[in-house]
């Protein structure tokens, strides 16, 4: 896992602030026994590019479907423009403002994609006129498949189904995008493209709300994340602080020996004259990860400022570090952290939460590993 | 994928929510349901089927009259004894058969009432007949097959997630579709009828059919004849509308409504076999159940309506084309309502399952 991958993401001062477009409010959905999704409290503002994660199942699928009026809420409420959809001529009103990607596009197998953006206009009520056919027509060369207009849907590959999908999210310039997985099926080209024209899109200010899997995706394009496992909310918040929270330095030690050493000096300062370390441990390594010439490293999370701060307060207790280097947090560690790898539920945090901080250990898998060094010394 | 420069929106449909707006979004949405279904493979092929049907049962009428009037087999029909002098209910059995060379003025005499008999569904107005009869059944089931699968298949296709999640109302996607069945309805029914109308002016009189002119209100009663098929079409259509939306699938669509008639047709002959066996009021009761079947009461619809114009059908007076329920017990008025109650069951139960259904396919 390469732990310095820069954090790309718009400045958070960019996003903040902003009207309200979708809140949820207590929303719950109960399927028979199931509880798809856990009083989710979302709020996704004006000029966010939001991301929802979670692992399968977390219930992010049930949110958009909720948000859209496909499904209805068992409990809780959603607002969309500042007004509960539960009633049904603001959600109709509301839903002419947003194109949606739920799933798998659904269109008319054997019309082209053509007529099948011509529905959608029809559906979103756009005028039918030059105009629109224009629109279509613009749309089509947008997600590229024009030279393919003409052809049925059904003729069409998984991943040029994928971008009619987004084409029709498009189409009617809508105030809020919501895209379930967008990037599913597309090549390579096509991931660059969606992240590019999502960038676009953002600042041409339209808010976008997507779920996905590809956390590094997530972690370039999105301003704000919430992640959900089991239906519950763990965290939301700005990228930029979630990663901040998981940021910090890495030391490199010739000696192996002096790893324990620093890990107990980093540990017993955060606690008195280094409050803004919020925690050591050992980093476990790892295939094609950079290693230093003991082979061994101590991470300390805190803000990468403090890299000389803490070179100099191991220096203050004899230990010297072969290799200083900062790391950035990176949403899949966070979010592997976070939703617990091994299956376990972490207690949910309050909704505004950051990095949950584990002293002595970074990451779960650091923590196991960290813990099987020690036993095995003692 | 250029990036393209998306300004921020400020014009969108938000606001256009006066009942105006709305009627003429829900009648784009029904052209579009429309213009969907008439793309598919599956509508072509089925106008095929009725129309192909339709050209080859003419055929078939016009080779039965040309068979018979060249036949000299007429000359050696057996003539029952006149009625008058036999009991009735003795045919059968002692009843005198004389078989007697007829007269060249009898042979032309059976030859015309053959002729008449043959080309009547060929010849205007009984033609209309003939064209509305083979329409309540062939037409009924194929616009049932593709109200099936039309409706059906947006849960399929998952399209009707595509119109909800734009704004689409449930009850304004469902009004679009039921107007599209309704447009469907009329159409096939107007079509078919003036089909049966041109062979009735060219066919019939080529056959040497003498045209009678249309009884006072003519019009009228055309109007009242292409309502009466088409509210039959749209009925059955309804049914498919109905059990495609509550099982969101289009096989249900399609099986039901054909299901449904068949089931008519056997419940009404076992109902009059029980009927027959219990008497009494009990019988009397079963043999008036079928009264309130959709088929029965689309059928009376139709027949009544046509009973203006069959004044103008020569032969019909001996019931030679006219398909008549035997014994007729459904007033006109019954037909409408009954039938008009079953559509407003079927639509309505559509919208109330519709109102708060999850919809996740
Ligand atoms: N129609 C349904 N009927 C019953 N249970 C459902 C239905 N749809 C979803 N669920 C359940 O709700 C939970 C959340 O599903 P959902 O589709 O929202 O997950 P997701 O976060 O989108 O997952 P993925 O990442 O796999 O797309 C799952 O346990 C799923 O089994
Ligand atoms: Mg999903």
């Amino acid at each position: 896992m390469d732990a310095t991958v820069p954090a790309q993401h718009a400045p958070p001062s960019a996003t903040t602030g902003g009207e309200v477009v979708l809140r949820t409010i207590g929303l719950s959905k109960q399927y028979g026994r199931i509880t798809a999704v856990n009083n989710l409290g979302l709020d996704v503002r004006q000029g966010d590019v939001f991301g929802l994660l979670g692992p399968n199942g977390s219930g992010k699928t049930t949110t958009l479907r909720m948000t859209l009026g496909l499904i209805f809420p068992t409990a809780g409420e959603i607002e969309l423009f500042g007004a509960r959809i539960s009633d049904t001529n603001h959600r109709r009103a509301a839903l002419k403002r947003i194109g949606a990607i739920v799933e798998q596009p659904a269109f008319y197998p054997y019309l082209s994609g053509r007529e099948n953006l011509r529905g959608v206009a029809t559906f979103a009520a756009m005028p039918s006129d030059a105009a629109t056919s224009r629109r279509v027509d613009e749309v089509l060369e947008l997600v590229g498949l024009a030279p393919r207009a003409g052809d049925a849907y059904r003729k069409y590959s998984l991943g040029m189904k994928q971008r009619l999908g987004i084409g029709a999210a498009l189409l009617a310039r809508p105030d809020l995008i919501i895209l379930d997985e967008p990037t599913n099926g597309l090549d390579p080209a096509g991931v660059v493209e969606v992240r590019a024209l999502i960038g676009e899109l953002a600042r041409g200010g339209t808010t976008v709300l997507l779920s996905s899997h590809l956390l590094h995706e997530v972690q370039q394009v999105c301003t704000r994340v919430a992640i959900l496992k089991q239906g519950n909310l763990l965290a939301q918040g700005e990228v930029s602080t979630l990663l901040a929270a998981s940021s910090g330095v890495l030391l490199g030690f010739t000696d192996p020996a002096e790893l324990p050493r620093a890990a107990g000096v980093l540990l017993q300062a955060a606690g008195s004259e280094a409050p803004w370390l919020r925690g050591a441990g050992y980093v476990p390594p790892e295939p094609g990860a950079w290693v230093p010439p003991g082979g061994w490293l101590v991470r300390a999370d805190t803000d990468v400022a403090h890299a000389a701060a803490i070179n100099a307060l191991l220096a203050r207790h004899g230990i010297f570090a072969a290799e200083v280097r900062r790391y950035e947090g990176n949403l899949e560690q966070y979010f592997l952290a976070l939703t617990g790898a091994e299956g376990q539920t972490p207690a949910p945090a309050p909704a505004q939460a950051a990095m949950p901080v584990v002293p002595g250990a970074s990451g779960t898998i650091a923590g196991a590993i960290a813990g099987a060094i020690e036993g095995g010394r003692a | 994928m250029t990036p393209v420069n998306t300004a921020p929106v400020t014009a969108s449909a938000v606001g256009t929510s006066s009942p105006i707006a709305w009627l003429l979004d829900t009648w784009r949405l029904t052209r579009w349901y429309l213009f969907a279904a008439w793309r598919r493979v599956m509508s072509k092929v089925l106008l095929g089927i009725l129309l192909g049907l339709f050209v080859l049962i003419t055929g078939f009428i016009v080779l039965g009259f040309v068979v018979t009037q060249n036949s000299s087999t007429v000359a050696r029909d057996c003539q029952p004894v006149p009625a008058a002098t036999q009991q009735a209910g003795d045919n059968g059995n002692g009843g005198q058969v004389v078989c007697e060379p007829l007269s060249a003025q009898q042979q032309q005499q059976i030859r015309d009432q053959q002729a008449d008999s043959i080309r009547a569904p060929l010849t205007f107005p009984g033609s209309l007949q003939f064209a509305g009869g083979y329409t309540t059944f062939m037409g009924v089931i194929l616009l049932a097959i593709l109200a099936g699968a039309m409706i059906g298949s947006e849960f399929g296709q998952g399209t009707i997630r595509l119109a909800l999640s734009r704004g689409v109302g449930r009850a304004q996607a469902l009004t679009a579709q039921v107007a599209a069945l309704a447009v469907l309805a009329l159409g096939i029914g107007l079509g078919m009828l003036l089909l049966g109308a041109l062979i009735g002016v060219t066919i019939g009189p080529a056959l040497g059919a003498t045209l009678s002119a249309l009884p006072a209100g003519g019009v009228g009663a055309l109007l009242a004849y292409w309502l009466a098929v088409s509210l039959y079409l749209f009925a059955i259509a309804a049914i498919a509308f109905f059990l495609a939306t509550l099982a969101r699938s289009t096989a249900a669509g399609i099986a039901g409504p054909l299901g449904y008639l068949i089931f008519e047709l056997i419940a009404i002959g076992v109902l009059s076999i029980v009927a027959l066996a219990i008497q009494g009021d009990t019988g009397d009761f079963l043999r008036h159940v079928p009264d309130w079947f959709l088929g029965q009461n689309l059928g009376a619809l139709t027949t009544a309506a046509f009973q203006p114009l069959a004044a103008a059908v020569p032969t019909i007076r001996g019931g030679a084309t006219g398909g008549g329920n035997g014994g007729q017990t459904i007033g006109t008025m019954h037909a409408l309502l009954v039938s008009l109650a079953y559509c407003a069951l079927l639509v309505g139960s559509t919208y109330f399952i519709m109102r708060r259904r999850d919809v996740t396919d």
